[in-house]
Parts: C-alpha cells; sequence; structure tokens
C-alpha cells in the first residue's frame, strides 16, 4: 500500500473519530433529515469499524484506511472545477450530465437540460434542502442494516444525485454521473449517494463513473439506492477508475416491485482497497435481476465484492455474473449470496464467479453461497479460478500469433462474456476500450477485436 | 396430497428409535471443570506425568478462549454451562478379562441397539471396540490384529502400554489449542480408540467402534487417534446412538488421522444421536474436530460420513494435504428434520504438489431442519498442479426447512484447478409420478429417489454400513413428501 503522510493537515481526522464531526454536521442538516442522519450515525457507532474477526471482513483488512487522517469534504470550499482533471465524457452516449468534484455537486460542468417531460434530476443536497416527498419518503431507508459503510454514507450525507422518473416515461437519454476526485495534498473522505427513484412502467439507463487524480490518496464512501415500481425497468453502469492509492467503498441498493428488471454492472479499475456491496432484493413477484461484474486489480490493489441478491416475492429471477483478472500482486474476493424466503417459490437464481490469475503471487478467494428457505426453486452456483488455459495458448502459438497477443485474445476473450451483457452499445464500446488499454498487447489487438 | 401431509404428522410425532437409558451405576465425577477435575480423569486412567501436564496445558488454554459463536444455526441453541457438565463417568467395573463378566444389562443395551458383540463379530468379521460411556469395556479380535502387528486398543491403554506412539502423535494433527471444542476435549478426554498400523501392513479387518452416551449431564469427550505407517492400509467405522434425554448433551470429540506415504486411511462414521424433540428440545451437540494429515507422497485418506442424529451438527472433516501426489476425499450425506440444525462440510488444505481432493456433499432438509454446507478449499502458493473437484447438492422436503451453502475457496497458486458445483432441489412432480404410476407407495418413491440423490456417497460406505444406512435413511425421511 502506498506509504500516507497527512499527519501535518489541521482538520483531519480518523474514521473511528468521525462521530463528533459527524454530529456537528447534521446539527446544521435541514430539521426534517437530522433523525434519519442521526439514526444511521448510531448504526455506525454501535456496529464500529470493521475487522478481519468479521466473517464479512475476513480477506479484507482496512487497517490503512483507518490509520489515514481524512478531511471530510464537507470542510473544503466548493470546487466548481478541477484543474487536474477534465470531464471524463463518454461522447456518443448523449446523456443529462451531472458532474461532482469530491462528491460535491458543480453546476458550471453539469448539464442538466433536454430532460424528457417526467424525469426530474438534480443534485442530492437541493432535493434535501426542498424537501422533496419522495426524498423524505425513501432517502436511506434501504440501507442494509449490518453494512457499517452504508450506514456511515447516510449519516454523513450531503449530495450526490436525486433521479426519479414518473410513471409510464421511458427516457431515451441516459444520465451520467460524473465523480472527480481532486483531493490536492489533503487525504479527501466524500460520502456521496445517490437516490434513483422509478416508478411503475418506466425506464432509465444510468452511468455512475468515478475518476480521480492519478496517484492522489483519497477515500471514496459511495452509495446508490434504488427503488424501482411495477414493470420499472433500469440499466445501471458504475465505471470505477479511481486512482491506484485511492479508497473506494461502495453500495448499490436497490428494491424492486413487481415485474420490475434491474441490470446493475460494474467495472472496477481503480483503487488500492476496494470494496463493492451490491444488494438487491425482489420484493415482488416475477422480478428480473442481472448483476453482472468485472474486476481487474494489478499492482498491489485488492478489490472485494460483496453481492447480496434477496428473493422476496415469487417467480424472480436473478443471475449473477462476475469476472475477475487478476496480475502481479493484486487480490480479490467475491462473497456472492443468494437468499431465497421463506414462500419465494419457483425462483431461479444462479450465480457464476470466475477468476483469472495472470500471475503467481494473485491470490483470489471466492465464496459464492445459498441460503434458501423455500423448497420449490431452482439455485445454481459456480466458481472457477485458474490461469491462461495453456492448450488454447498453445493452439494461438503455434499458428504463429506472439505470445503477448495471444495472451491478450484470450484475457479479452475470459472478458468479452461479461461485455456482451451490456445493452447499451456506447457502454460497452467504451468498457471493451478501457479494458484493452490496461491489457498488455491490448492495443494489437484493439483494431482486431 | 392429502396423505403426504399425514405421513409428515406421523413421521415428526415418531419417537426416537433408541431411546432408553440404561440403569448402569455410574461413577462420576461431581460436575465442573478445574485443574482438580483433570488430575483426577488422569489419576483414574493412570496417567503417565506426561500426559496429565498435557491435559493441563490444555486446560490453562481452554480457560482463557472465548466460546466461538459463528456457525449458520437459525434456532441457535442455549448456552452451555461448562460447570454444570460432569466430565467423568464411568460404568463402575473395571478388569474385563471376557465377555461374560461384563455388566448384563450393558450387554442387553446393545441387544437393544442391534449389536450383539459375540455374532456380529463372527458374522461380519469386524472387531468391535464397544465405548460405553467413556471406557471401553470389550476389545475383540485383539490376537488376530496383533498376529498382523496393528494395535487396536483404547487410547488410555495405548498411553500406558505404548506412550511413545501416542507421545509421538497425540495433538500433532490437532494440537491441543486447536479450537475451544477440541482443547476442552484435549483437557478432559476421557477415552476413545487408538490404532496403529505398522508399515506394509493391510489391517485384515474392518475396524469399528460404537460409541454410546449415557449418564445423564455427562458430556462425552472421545479421542481417536489412527496411525498408518508407510504403505499401509486401515478401514475404521464410527457409528452412533444415543437414548432420549431433555438435557442438552455437549459431545466434543477430536479424531486425529495420520497417514505415512502410500498409506491410505479410510474413516466412516454413522451419527444418529437423539435429535430432540418436535420442539427441538433436548438432543446432542455435536461439537467434533475430525482433521487427518497426508505427511507422506501418495498418501490418501478418505472421510465417508452419514449424520442423521443430534439437535446441532458443528463438524468439518478435513484433510491436509502435505505430501506430494496424495489424495483427500470427503463424502457426505446429513440429513435434517424436526428442529435438527447443521452445519457441517469439509477443509481441504493443499501444501504438496500434485495434490487432489474430492469433495462429495448431499444435503437433505426436511421437517423444519436447516442444513448448511461450508467447505474450504485451500490451495498454498506451493500447491503446483492442485486440483479439487467440489459438489454440494442440496434437497429441500416441505417448505419450513432451509439449504445454505457456504464454500470458501482459497486459491493462492495460478496453476490450481479447483471445480465448485452446488445445486438447490426438491422431490420433482414428475419424479413421484413417474413412480406412483408404476405402483411404487409415495414412501418408496421418496427413499428411492433420496437413494438415488445419496447414491454416490453412500456407494464409498463399506458393506457393513450401506445396509445399516440405507435402512436410516428411509426411517429419517419416511412420509416427507414435498
Amino acid at each position: 500500500m502506498t506509504p500516507i503522510d497527512s499527519t501535518t493537515v489541521s482538520d483531519a481526522l480518523r474514521l473511528e473519530s468521525f462521530e463528533t464531526f459527524a454530529r456537528e454536521s447534521i446539527a446544521q442538516a435541514p430539521s426534517w433529515i437530522r433523525p434519519l442522519r442521526t439514526e444511521q450515525l448510531e448504526r455506525f457507532v454501535a456496529q464500529g469499524l470493521p475487522h478481519a474477526k468479521l466473517e464479512a471482513w475476513r480477506q479484507t483488512n482496512i487497517d490503512p484506511l483507518k490509520q489515514l487522517a481524512l478531511t471530510p469534504a464537507s470542510t473544503l470550499p466548493p470546487a466548481e472545477r478541477s484543474e487536474r482533471l477534465a470531464v471524463p465524457e463518454i461522447e456518443s452516449l448523449d446523456a443529462v450530465r451531472l458532474v461532482f468534484i469530491n462528491g460535491r455537486f458543480s453546476e458550471e460542468l453539469s448539464a442538466i437540460d433536454r430532460l424528457p417531460e417526467g424525469v426530474t434530476v438534480m443534485n442530492l443536497a437541493r432535493a434535501i434542502e426542498q424537501g422533496l416527498p419522495e426524498v423524505r419518503k425513501h432517502l436511506t431507508q434501504s440501507s442494509e442494516r449490518d453494512d457499517v459503510f452504508a450506514a456511515l454514507n447516510a449519516a454523513m450525507v450531503e449530495d450526490g444525485a436525486y433521479i426519479r422518473v414518473r410513471r409510464g416515461v421511458c427516457s431515451q437519454r441516459p444520465i451520467a454521473l460524473y465523480y472527480l476526485s481532486d483531493p490536492g495534498e489533503q487525504a479527501v473522505a466524500a460520502f456521496p449517494r445517490n437516490l434513483i427513484i422509478l416508478e411503475e412502467s418506466s425506464e432509465l439507463t444510468v452511468v455512475e463513473r468515478y475518476v480521480g487524480v492519478a496517484g492522489s490518496v483519497y477515500f471514496n464512501n459511495a452509495f446508490t439506492e434504488i427503488v424501482q415500481g411495477r414493470q420499472a425497468n433500469l440499466e445501471h453502469y458504475r465505471l470505477q477508475e479511481e486512482s491506484d492509492a485511492a479508497f473506494h467503498i461502495c453500495g448499490l441498493d436497490a428494491r424492486l416491485d413487481r415485474d420490475a428488471m434491474l441490470a446493475a454492472h460494474t467495472m472496477l479499475f481503480g483503487g488500492q482497497l476496494v470494496r463493492n456491496n451490491i444488494h438487491p432484493v425482489l420484493v415482488g413477484e416475477n422480478c428480473d435481476c442481472l448483476i453482472n461484474g468485472l474486476y481487474v486489480p494489478t499492482g498491489r490493489q485488492h478489490m472485494d465484492n460483496h453481492m447480496r441478491v434477496e428473493h422476496v416475492g415469487t417467480h424472480g429471477d436473478s443471475r449473477q455474473y462476475y469476472r475477475g483478472i487478476l496480475a502481479d500482486e493484486a487480490t480479490s474476493v467475491f462473497s456472492g449470496r443468494i437468499v431465497v424466503a421463506k414462500g419465494a417459490q419457483k425462483t431461479d437464481a444462479k450465480q457464476t464467479n470466475a477468476n483469472l490469475l495472470l500471475s503467481e503471487r494473485a491470490h483470489a478467494h471466492t465464496q459464492p453461497q445459498l441460503e434458501i428457505y423455500a423448497d420449490d426453486v431452482k439455485c445454481t452456483h459456480g466458481a472457477t479460478v485458474g490461469r491462461l488455459e495453456q492448450q488454447q495458448l498453445f493452439y494461438l502459438l503455434s499458428r504463429g500469433i506472439e505470445r503477448i497477443t495471444a495472451e491478450a485474445v484470450l484475457i479479452y476473450a475470459f472478458a468479452a462474456d461479461t461485455l456482451e451483457r451490456m445493452r447499451s452499445d456506447p457502454m460497452r464500446e467504451l468498457l471493451k476500450g478501457e479494458l484493452l488499454k490496461r491489457l498488455p498487447g491490448g492495443d494489437r489487438v484493439a483494431g482486431v477485436l | 396430497m392429502p396423505s403426504s401431509q399425514e405421513t409428515i404428522d406421523s413421521l415428526a410425532q415418531r419417537e426416537y428409535k433408541y431411546g432408553f437409558v440404561t440403569d448402569i451405576e455410574s461413577e462420576s465425577l461431581p460436575p465442573g471443570i478445574n485443574e482438580d477435575v483433570v488430575r483426577a480423569i488422569s489419576a483414574k486412567k493412570g496417567e503417565p506425568d506426561w500426559m496429565t501436564q498435557w491435559r493441563l496445558k490444555a486446560l490453562n488454554h481452554w480457560l482463557t478462549m472465548p466460546e466461538p459463536h459463528w456457525p449458520f444455526l437459525p434456532y441457535g441453541y442455549g448456552p452451555i454451562d461448562y460447570q454444570a457438565l460432569s466430565y467423568y463417568s464411568a460404568p463402575k467395573r473395571d478388569k474385563l478379562k471376557s465377555l461374560d463378566e461384563v455388566d448384563p444389562k450393558l450387554l442387553e443395551t446393545y441387544e437393544k441397539l442391534g449389536i450383539p458383540l459375540n455374532e456380529q463379530m463372527a458374522l461380519a468379521g469386524v472387531a468391535v471396540d464397544a465405548v460405553f460411556d467413556s471406557v471401553s469395556v470389550a476389545t475383540t479380535f485383539k490376537k488376530k490384529l496383533e498376529e498382523a502387528g496393528v494395535i487396536f486398543c483404547p487410547i488410555s491403554e495405548a498411553i500406558r502400554e505404548h506412550p511413545e506412539l501416542v507421545q509421538k502423535y497425540l495433538g500433532s494433527v490437532v494440537p491441543y489449542s486447536d479450537n475451544y471444542f477440541a482443547t476442552l476435549n484435549s483437557a478432559v478426554f476421557s477415552d476413545g480408540s487408538f490404532v496403529y498400523v505398522p508399515k506394509g501392513v493391510r489391517c485384515p479387518m474392518e475396524l469399528s467402534t460404537y460409541f454410546r452416551i449415557n449418564a445423564q449431564n455427562t458430556g462425552q469427550f472421545e479421542r481417536t487417534l489412527i496411525v498408518a505407517e508407510e504403505g499401509s492400509y486401515v478401514s475404521y467405522l464410527e457409528g452412533c446412538t444415543a437414548p432420549m434425554r431433555d438435557e442438552n448433551q455437549l459431545h466434543a470429540a477430536v479424531v486425529e488421522l495420520v497417514a505415512m506415504k502410500d498409506a491410505h486411511i479410510k474413516y466412516s462414521t454413522i451419527q444418529n444421536w437423539y435429535p430432540g424433540d418436535e420442539e427441538g428440545k433436548g438432543g446432542i451437540y455435536n461439537f467434533v474436530t475430525k482433521r487427518g494429515a497426508c505427511r507422506g507422497d501418495r498418501s490418501h485418506i478418505s472421510w465417508t460420513q452419514l449424520e442423521t442424529g443430534s439437535a446441532i451438527t458443528w463438524k468439518y472433516p478435513s484433510v491436509i494435504l502435505q505430501g506430494d501426489h496424495s489424495k483427500g476425499e470427503f463424502y457426505s450425506v446429513a440429513v435434517t428434520n424436526g428442529r435438527q440444525q447443521a452445519d457441517t462440510g469439509t477443509k481441504m488444505i493443499h501444501i504438496g504438489r500434485d495434490t487432489s481432493s474430492t469433495i462429495v456433499s448431499k444435503g437433505i432438509s426436511a421437517g423444519q431442519g436447516h442444513n448448511t454446507y461450508r467447505g474450504l478449499v485451500k490451495i498454498n502458493p506451493g500447491a503446483e498442479n492442485a486440483r479439487n473437484y467440489t459438489q454440494c447438492d442440496s434437497m429441500l422436503i416441505g417448505d419450513r426447512c432451509g439449504a445454505h451453502t457456504f464454500p470458501y475457496i482459497d486459491i493462492k497458486n495460478p496453476t490450481a484447478k479447483v471445480e465448485h458445483e452446488a445445486s438447490t432441489s426438491k422431490i420433482g412432480e414428475d419424479q413421484m409420478f413417474y413412480c406412483k404410476q408404476r405402483g411404487i407407495t409415495e414412501e418408496d418413491a421418496v427413499s428411492l429417489i433420496v437413494n438415488g440423490f445419496c447414491k454416490k456417497v453412500l456407494a464409498e460406505l463399506p458393506m457393513e454400513f450401506a445396509v445399516e444406512a440405507n435402512k436410516l435413511l428411509s426411517i429419517s425421511l419416511e412420509g416427507s413428501v414435498g
């Protein structure tokens, strides 16, 4: 891990001593949100920071994060733009654009225009200020009870995106959220939170993209809360390209009503310590949920993915596909659990995790888990860990293809399934490019594939 | 299916077949655990000083350990008062030379269990080292084993007569400080079996021990140690039944297996302890540490188990694959019915090159039972070309039970090939229809399908156990049609 020296910063404080700061910050918040934030803060305090003895944190050591002297983003003067970072706009996406710098909304860089009718988009700070009824109803309501970082995020909630699509509206324009981290000399801690509400029979694509100034140390504790009404259809992308020295802990929590469809795609590239919690609850019957992800740690990066797919309604269909490509001394964790509640009959749940180890020193931990309380269900899970198939490599080599090219082709093929599950063409193309850019020899095959 | 509800009810009300308490005067120590109790146990066994010291070391360590509570048990269990347990209980007579001297009541107990010692031995050629509560009362076929050079005796006897072997291997696989229950066992273990198979010897018969818990409020702390020297083979069978009682009983046994170069140990278990009544009251807590070490090249250890009893089963028979080309196997059928809970599985730790392991686990949940598979496959950095195949299937019968799968896969060598597959299903309506249409009764059809589901595991059991296993399975699941 990168050595950290930020003890000289005066306002800096450690994660364990966030309580006092949070209480002061809550006291200045609009009155309606104070009880919610206080409740979450109490949970954060009661649970305390995770340690290796906890089952859910057995393989992930957050000591480097605990030792970090953090500067809460809200104590910094608001920045309208970043000198060192440009907005990594996804050109062909033609999306509504919200830009955040160190977790706070930048009006200047954002472009909330040409909104389809029935779609409300604003930054969450404004929505909280206005005390919108939907925000009061849903904000912090879905946070997982035993996730301490979800509680911390909710206790510190200030800004992020608020999106609401009204009944029957199918938004053709995606909404893109760009989170830029430019912390300067201090290790900034930001707690962005997104609230996405899709009412009955609505449809939307949301993209979250996180980037940071290369080499800088900061902590992003991001959380996305999704509420989907009947037949609502959401395509969600999270592309994480933080600085390699950053700490990134994110959560995605979704509640699906009857016939709703959710596709949650995640690509993890950056961060020295990454924790990705995904927790959809299929409340209504006949829901459909796709959890699709790819993590590509290199160097000494550590990426920890925790999935919990909960089936409550009957006839639910969920599929989890997570793939990891590990190089150098990278480590990864996949812990996926399918929970089928009593009475969630006719559930069809599937979970797979595959890991490709490119180096002798890369480690993958995988724990695909089932927790089932209903008897008429179909649940399967599978996990694999291995290196490049030597026979396949030999096949390509024997045909005169250079080793580096051959390897790049095979690695790309391993990841291709993940990309193909993405419905948005611009996103798929973008992610393909981002992946190839990071593969040794990727530039040689970029034109061919 | 109205009839299935009836059969489920009748099953739920079925009395535990082996529930009776034999009235024999036991010589018990007062409840509680402290240095004096440990010294007293050691003295009663006539143990040498090194053994007493080892026990005390374990006791002192145990006192510093917190009790673990991590297993996945939806119904939980009440706190165990370790000071209320009596740590030693022995049938009052000692120094038995032949079966005639055995308390007739004791022999009667075995009759009821269907183990007529003398007949069964002759018929099956099985040497039975019967453990009644904590002291071995009869060891037979000793002569035949002696001729082959095999040592098969109560561990207390081994401590006295083969101290060099016991001292060398006891605690070498499960150290005294291993875990809370193993440490407790190390301090207070009463008796158990010791097997030593010398170099190149193929043990001439299947070895078996019957454990039985008797005398109320007595925890059973068995200790088994099996050592197979280079090129030897031994198959060990263990089967259990326990009488009915109201208070939960703790059973914290330790089993250690040591397989040297080219040796093969096959360890089979049938566990049918009292599971508690309909509300889950009473019943045995089965918290056992079982571990085998493949110490040499090409050594081979296989665990086969059929678990139908106990209120709570919490154990992970493991294999440490140290030698190159060594092999570990785990075949398990676990049935939970009523309000039984099981958190069980295995650990395969690959250390040597070209090691391989196979895990086949079949969990059956019926009634309100909860069955959890938890297994670890660990490939260490030096374990080149390690291979693991894991299959864990669950079957749910009824809609109030649960089946859970928590595998841990930990790979530190990229040449490893690890596969994990799991599935959860119920008895298919089409399968039932097919059978019933051909005139097979509902119960027979369930039994047929369940047997098919478990076939891969049951086939691993030695012949002597396979018959009993089939019987036990169908009794356990009578009438529980989905």
